[in-house]
């Protein structure tokens, strides 16, 4: 505790803390940008902090990472277009909110969640880091597979609206992570001989096709009449009675999303999936879900920001990157002369409780920047569509080209931008779509290395106890719907004096 | 106003079809898949499952729409949010919209296939799309000149220059 | 066949231009592209922004030296980039012995010599090593249990990569059959063996110094000799296999660049890996810092190709 204190002092002082502002706020930008985001923020920086102490620069770097996650909020909400893949499943409520005059509420209810799940994963980094990470360790891929299955079957009617399109947009969403090198045995499918779909579809110009290109186009179509909202933008607190009463939601997405931030390999975009779909399962309201409902967004945004404290948690006791912008912040501490691994506590521990310190008051300043700058982001909800569209596309060709640097991957954002446009206006919910197309791999990987390991066998889903417990989870939420709606006809049936009908 | 439901039978049974043809394209592209070599499942048995479940989907919606389109009026209930979609007062602009996905597309290929660099694309490609979708009035012209100029250039600037992303020239 | 014919039309301008002499002397007059085919973050990337950050610093050329990425499909989609480069040496890439198990997977069909090879900007020591409590101490140990009971020992990999077909490789030459798990890179790697799900896996020598703490031990070496770093960690020979392995940094250009600009180039990363401070940046990263000759690294891959090339054939036929 000492350590922390000093850390959060040493923070604190002048040049550290202006390190951090720097990143939080650019951090922030860029993650309100479609096509933009942290990743890629950190890696463009990475060569201009070689001159910087490494102390200052990590500092930085993590505030970039804690403010882009932060910033895709604000896209999300006010134009449907998530700033960042993980700030997908924002769009769910936040943008509904918006749209019902209330943009000002649901950007207070996200900024909110994020620091509360930024802070809440930020308890769990400093005093349960060692057994956290260690407990991680126990998850193999039954584990995995069978926590992914249950979280696309917790939000598998995710999106109102016809059941059989919701399924079937999910369907489709997971034959897009179909082509490809596939890694369960190294050899290429579903490419009808194109090389460059070798590497597949990136996760990343998917989305921005899917929801932001979609969105350009049905904006586009609307131009002449897209609606002003004379709201005032300005964020809007819940009163302390409203957020006790989603205490319950905010600490189960934040421990949710801390602890798949813990497991490697499983981005935000899932954590926040998962949180959306537990919220969704113990909600009293469950069918408010998706027309703008505070659980919604709070679910999201807790989940998303608390994935990157759990996401720090293996980085600094093991030296595993818990994401992919912590692979990048451990290659940081390679090009930094600082040896990441289990030992790093151990040599290196002030440099640890600085990286913790940061990411604690990132997540307040984030807040207090948030608050303060969104009056003035949030105009762009009225700014002129006829040079926002085209701008959002700039950034877009830009974000999806500098992650492979092939224009292929430009391509795919206008094709899925069609795609999910047609879906749209076939009434297709696109939500299933991308939790489809996310959740796909990991589930069919993970299922196939459980599969090797057990030569074939199906049986380790029921002697392993977690896989067990997530196996009897799915198989209640599939169940008990059906059980209880017979249970209600039945009840109906019974009571004639009600009106039918 | 009984128009609606007409055409979302028409959608759906669109949809159905689309979604049929797409389970059969990706059924033949999965009878290439290599067979099982390092796992017992195979690459190819997900992508034909899923194949099957589009197609079953497809078949529901493509009935769902011959059976509305055969009696609209019952069905006119399913159908309340076309309602509200449709409530706007000018019908959708698809002109724009295509309009606007041509320039994405002209925009990228030029870079594609290095006809212009990133710079002058960029400026080129925002002045136009804020032409088409603003209007030709004297002050769009004048501010979407301004603010093609100073993203196309600016852009480039700081992704170029201090970025070291390595946009096409 | 175009892009073919298009190639040998460039390298034939090439050799012109040797012909001519004053082109190449002026090598290199715009800013080099060096392809990862990785994405950032990662210990390739990292070796590459290790190795630019230092041509820049020590101004080997005269112009920028730039890092593009471009991950996917197992490396694939960056060594393919530098394969249809223009072969003028501006745009060059790196990669591990991936260059040769890619086309025994049958994912590409070009192999090392597609490309002009620049030389080796050192090289990982590899071993498989086990949990510290598990019951196999050696490799003795292993081999000795899949003997008994075929697949008995579990091994996670990344699955057409070195480190699936090195312990291939051991238990073909030692009669034995393992059980080959798809976990991933090399962090999953480590948390499978942790975590108990998986018996062994390959890594480099310094991860093992690295990750001792976590419980984590190295059962055998891969080297010629025993390896400084882990005195008392048995090579494969001394188990009876006589294999030698290591993960190599392998820099290529495309085919056809001239002779005298691949020489530049050569010479530039064997300069920069005589540095201090790259060695050590470099020792940090788990690679031994050594500049390998092409003709030496040809050699190296020509041979690994050998032993690679037979083991996919009898994996597929034997799934037919």
């Amino acid at each position: 505790m000492d350590q922390l204190a000093s850390a959060l002092v040493h923070v604190m002082t002048p040049v550290p803390f202006l390190w951090l502002l720097l990143g939080v706020s650019s951090g922030i930008f860029v993650g309100a940008i479609p096509g933009l985001g942290g990743g890629m923020l950190i890696t463009l920086v990475l060569p201009l902090t070689f001159t910087m102490d490494s102390t200052n620069a990590l500092i930085m770097m993590i505030g970039m990472y804690v403010g882009s996650v932060s910033g895709g909020l604000i896209s999300a909400t006010l134009l449907r277009m998530p700033g960042t893949p993980s700030s997908v499943v924002t769009t769910f409520d936040g943008y509904p909110m918006a749209q019902n005059g209330e943009p000002g509420r649901a950007l207070g209810l996200g900024i909110g969640s994020s620091v509360i799940g930024g802070l809440i994963s930020g308890f769990f980094l400093v005093v349960l880091s060692p057994p956290l990470s260690i407990w991680a360790l126990s998850f193999g891929p039954w584990e995995y597979f069978t926590m992914i299955m249950m979280g696309m079957i917790l939000i598998a009617s995710i999106s109102k609206g016809s059941m059989a399109k919701g399924l079937l947009a999910g369907a489709l969403g997971m034959t897009a992570a179909m082509p490809g090198l596939n890694e369960s045995d190294g050899q290429l499918r579903l490419t009808y001989g194109f090389t460059v779909l070798s590497g597949g579809f990136n996760l990343l110009p998917v989305l921005l096709g899917i929801f932001v290109m979609s969105q350009i186009l049905k904006d586009a179509i609307s131009i002449k009449n897209v609606p002003k909202l004379m709201v005032s933008s300005r964020a809007i607190f819940p009163s302390w009675r409203q957020w006790a009463g989603h205490s319950v939601n905010l600490i189960r997405s934040s421990v949710v999303g801390t602890w798949i931030g813990i497991l490697p390999g499983v981005g935000a975009s899932i954590s926040a999936m998962v949180a959306y779909g537990m919220a969704k399962t113990f909600s009293r309201t469950p069918e408010k879900f998706g027309t703008g409902h505070d659980e919604g967004i709070i679910a999201s945004e807790a989940a998303n920001n608390a994935n990157v404290g759990g996401a720090l948690i293996p980085l600094v006791t093991m030296g595993i990157p818990g994401s992919p912008i912590d692979a990048i912040l451990l290659g940081a501490l390679v090009l930094h002369q600082i040896q990441p691994g289990p030992l790093l506590f151990a040599t290196n521990s002030s440099f640890v409780w600085a990286l913790i310190a940061a990411y604690l008051v990132a997540n307040i300043i984030m807040f207090v920047l948030m608050t303060l700058s969104v009056k003035h982001l949030a105009r762009v909800i009225n700014f002129n569509r006829a040079y926002l569209l085209p701008a959002i596309f700039v950034f877009c060709l830009v974000g999806a080209y500098s992650l492979t640097n092939r224009m292929f991957d430009v391509w795919v954002v206008l094709g899925f931008g069609v795609v999910g446009f047609l879906l749209d206006r076939a009434k297709v919910p696109l939500g299933p779509f991308v939790i489809g197309f996310v959740l796909a791999g990991p589930l069919e990987a993970e299922l196939r290395s459980g599969l090797q390991l057990s030569q074939g066998s199906l049986m380790p889903l029921l002697t392993r106890p977690i896989a067990l417990c997530f196996l009897a989870v799915t198989l209640f939420t599939l169940i008990f719907p059906i059980v209880s709606d017979q249970f209600k006809k039945a009840r109906k049936r019974n009571s004639p004096a009600e009106e039918t009908l | 106003m009984n128009n609606a439901p007409v055409k979302g039978a028409v959608v759906n049974i669109v949809l159905g079809i689309g979604c049929l043809a797409y389970a059969i394209f990706l059924y033949i592209g999965a009878l290439y898949v290599s067979p099982p070599i390092f796992d017992p499942l195979g690459s190819a048995a997900v992508p034909k499952i899923s194949a099957f479940l589009i197609a079953l989907l497809a078949v529901v919606i493509l009935v769902t729409g011959l059976r509305q389109r055969a009696n609209p009026d019952v069905v006119a209930a399913e159908t309340t949010d076309e309602g509200v979609a449709g409530d706007v007062s000018t019908s959708p602009r698809y002109d724009l919209g295509l309009s606007l996905l041509g320039f994405c597309a002209a925009y990228v290929a030029v870079m594609e296939f290095g006809v212009l660099g990133y710079p002058i694309a960029t400026t080129v490609f925002l002045f136009a799309a804020g032409l088409m979708l603003g209007g030709m009035s004297r002050r769009n012209v004048l501010l979407s000149l301004i603010i093609s100029v100073a993203i196309g250039f600016g852009s480039d600037f700081i992704f170029s220059e201090f970025f070291y992303i390595q946009l096409p020239r | 066949m175009l892009i073919r014919i298009k190639t040998a039309i460039l390298a034939a301008c090439g050799v012109m231009a040797i012909g001519a002499g004053s082109a190449v002397a002026e090598f290199p007059e715009r800013p080099i592209k060096i392809i990862v085919p990785t994405s950032a973050g990662g210990a390739m990337d990292t070796l590459g922004r290790i190795v630019q950050r230092a041509f820049d610093e020590k101004g080997i050329f005269d112009q920028k030296v730039v890092i593009v990425n471009m991950p996917g499909a197992g490396g694939t989609i960056g060594t393919r980039a530098v394969k249809d480069a223009e072969p003028d040496g501006y745009t060059i890439g790196f990669w591990h012995d991936g260059l040769v198990t890619s086309k025994a997977m049958g994912v590409v069909d070009y192999d090392h010599n597609a490309f002009e090879i620049i030389g080796t900007t050192g090289y990982s020591a590899v071993g498989m090593g086990a949990l510290k409590d598990s019951d196999l101490k050696s490799l003795d140990d292993v081999i000795a249990k899949l003997g008994a009971e075929p697949k008995s020992v579990s091994v996670a990999t990344n699955i057409g990569l070195p480190v699936h077909f090195n312990p291939l490789i051991t238990f073909d030459m030692a009669g034995v059959e393992g059980l080959m798990v798809q976990i991933g890179g090399g962090s999953k790697r480590l948390a499978a063996v942790l975590g108990k799900h998986t018996d062994v896996a390959q890594f480099a020598v310094p991860e093992f110094v690295q990750f001792r703490a976590s419980g984590l031990e190295p059962i055998v070496v891969f080297s010629a000799e025993r390896d400084e770093l882990l005195p008392d960690t048995p090579t494969a020979k001394e188990s009876g296999i006589d294999l030698v392995l290591q993960s190599n940094r392998i820099w290529v250009a495309p085919k056809g660049t001239p002779d005298d600009v691949v020489e530049i180039l050569s010479d530039a990363l064997n300069q920069v890996l005589s540095d201090a401070k790259v060695k050590e940046e470099l020792s940090g990263l788990g690679v031994t810092p050594v500049f390998i000759s092409p003709n030496d690294t040809t050699a190296m891959l020509e041979n690994y190709r050998e032993l690679v090339s037979p083991l996919v054939a009898n994996a597929k036929s034997l799934s037919e």
